[in-house]
């Protein structure tokens, strides 16, 4: 699970000290390509990832980027109301909770940090569809509420905050139930699309079917998937990732 | 936990207390009022003397009184909670049962919410129009609260999905009354409530068969590993028994009436003297035992296996068993045909948890003939 938290304006501050001085100071060039690296780490883990993005947040320009990296993306949509029922005695402290959760993109969401496939988590996202991905790149510097992030394609779902709670335990709790080798090759497939590079041979796709389904036994195994389907019984999962 | 009668909704699960429950509740309540002034019972009348559930105790939980329909409090009772109560049967038997969905069965749990709670609504349409033809004032009532009893039935279930299934149980609460019964585009989910029920015959037989398979399903999902939903279930079958009562008795009543004319007139075609001949009760029966036979699935499942091993839905008594209640090594016999006649065919315990609970009602059933 992924989330952030810190002011949307000093994350894109931070950005913009990075953009301008990475060509000249080798430090910072190092502090970029090192950004780089993790994001493309997260991209080949064997773990599903998901982005719980709320008030408070702060997934903005490089940082979205995180967001992007992961195979969902949930928003809170709208401020979130106080948990206790007491509407009568509502208190006025404004903090910065009462803003609802906001995304920005910047100019690094397009191809300052590209996956092993050569393209960015946008374009990967897109791949195949211009018009879907034109259309964040003119919203660029603005401030993106859930429901317009949702119509975007940005981001998986937009909740509620009377759902918010529920549904994220109960897709995590389903996820964790599947079995973590097929989630695996599958989440590789979605995340690198389109062309294969010398890299993405190595990192991607391909060696996350090796790994976690070809040489292992949860589908085939004497308690796997495939023996046991139709019998009642539930298959028993190695959920051991490394 | 006691009644609540000053909320809008009546209830015993602390909805005053829950602001997400109660507003999704509060906002569906529209849709059922106008639900059930468009597909309720469709005789005016002023008001009706009805047993409306005010505890889910032993020492009395019903109390009766003259009502007018729509203003019937339907409501959200749950049986007592038992703190002690554990998983019974399954892969998980002996653990605590769940208070609240887990993620791995909420798609299972939710299906079979959703068909229960698909058959309460349907069966009131089913008999709209009964009341223009009701037989006797005491019929009527009968029928009346057979309604309002499958409504809060339906209450019981959209319960469920508002208060554990999220968004997507609101959505399928909706969805419980978009579907009407015998509607070509968007029909009921099972055979028989798509059914109609156009006389009194019809309905004697239909609380007589079909809500006596209704009483089985409940059965199963009484034992259920998720608490609320067996809790639930639990209170719902104390008012299920007054609907098979009135299946039961009004059968009789037709079957002596028939009896009565035959050695009257010493004759079998009684339809002259206003008795139903009996070959056409035998027709009538015939028509809803099938259907009603249909409603506990094939009799060999491997989704009944899934959710009895997950917990999900347990045989008919469970609890009263004595087996290991996980039956992996088991077996048991179910019929099949095979070469133009039917054999008896040996298959795994697990996969024929249909058939048991199937052979249970037609036993059930078989006593009720014999009468």
């Amino acid at each position: 699970m992924i989330r952030t938290r810190g002011d949307v304006e000093d994350a894109l501050a931070f950005e913009r000290v990075i953009e301008q001085y990475s060509g000249a100071d080798w430090l910072v060039n190092e502090i970029r390509h090192y950004f780089k690296r993790t994001l493309k780490r997260l991209d080949v883990t064997s773990r599903s990832l998901i982005a719980l993005i709320e008030p408070g947040s702060c997934f903005a320009g490089a940082l979205l980027e995180l967001a992007l990296a992961c195979d969902r993306q949930y928003m809170l949509d709208g401020p979130r109301e106080s948990t206790s029922d007491n509407s009568d005695n509502s208190d006025s402290s404004d903090n910065e909770e009462d803003e609802p959760a906001q995304i920005v993109l910047s100019a690094s969401n397009f191809g300052t940090f590209p996956m092993a496939n050569g393209l960015s988590r946008l374009g990967s996202r897109f791949h195949g569809d211009d018009d879907s991905l034109a259309k964040p790149r003119s919203e660029i510097g603005r401030r993106i509420e859930a429901r317009e992030a949702l119509e975007l394609g940005l981001v998986t779902d937009a909740l509620d905050d009377i759902d918010w709670d529920d549904e994220t335990r109960i897709t995590l709790e389903e996820r964790a139930s599947l079995s973590p080798d097929a989630l695996t090759g599958m989440e590789a497939n979605l995340r690198f699309v389109g062309p294969e590079t010398m890299e993405s041979r190595i990192f991607a796709r391909l060696s996350a079917w090796q790994n976690w389904i070809f040489v292992r036994a949860n589908a085939s195994g004497p308690e796997g998937a495939l023996r046991r389907y139709g019998t009642g019984r539930r298959a028993d999962f190695d959920r051991d990732r490394v | 936990m006691s009644i609540d009668y000053t909320e809008k909704i009546p209830n015993n699960v602390d909805l005053a207390g829950d602001r997400k429950l109660r507003r999704a509740l509060e906002s569906w309540r529209p849709n059922f009022l106008n639900w059930w002034k468009t597909m309720g019972p469709a005789l005016p009348c002023a008001d009706v003397y009805l047993r409306t559930a005010v505890d889910v105790g032993k020492e009395g939980w019903a109390h009766f009184d003259h009502v007018p329909m729509e203003e019937y409090r339907w409501g959200v009772f749950l049986a007592e909670r038992n703190h002690d109560r554990r998983i019974a049967f399954g892969e998980q038997k002996g653990e605590p049962v769940w208070q609240r969905v887990p993620g791995e069965y909420r798609a299972e749990l939710q299906r079979l919410i959703v068909v229960q709670g698909d058959t309460e609504p349907a069966s009131v349409e089913q008999q709209r129009r009964l009341g223009e033809t009701a037989p006797s004032l005491y019929d009527l009532r009968n029928l009346f609260q057979v309604n309002v009893e499958e409504g809060r039935h339906l209450w019981a279930m959209v319960y469920l999905l508002h208060a554990y299934f999220g968004r997507n149980g609101r959505e399928e609460a909706e969805a419980l009354l978009r579907r009407n019964s015998g509607d070509l585009d968007s029909p009921r989910i099972l055979g028989a409530f798509n059914e109609e029920t156009p006389d009194w015959l019809s309905f004697y037989m239909f609380t007589y068969f079909t809500d006596r398979d209704g009483k089985y399903q409940l059965g199963t999902l009484e034992e259920s590993a998720f608490d609320p939903l067996s809790r639930t279930c639990e209170f719902m079958l104390k008012e299920e028994a007054h609907h098979m009562f009135v299946g039961t008795t009004g059968i009789d009543r037709v079957v002596a009436r028939t009896a009565q004319l035959i050695r009257e007139h010493d004759t079998d075609q009684v339809a002259a003297y206003g008795g139903i001949p009996l070959d056409v009760i035998q027709r009538y029966l015939n028509f809803h035992y099938s259907v009603s036979l249909d409603l506990f699935g094939s009799e060999q499942s491997t989704n009944a296996a899934r959710y009895f091993t997950a917990g999900l839905k347990g045989r008919w008594q469970e609890e009263r068993r004595r087996d290991d209640h996980v039956l992996m090594e088991d077996s048991a016999m179910v019929d099949v045909v095979r070469d133009g006649a039917v054999t008896t065919h040996e298959v795994p315990a697990l996969l024929a948890l249909n058939h048991d609970l199937r052979s249970e009602y037609i036993s059930d059933c078989q006593s009720g003939l014999k009468r």
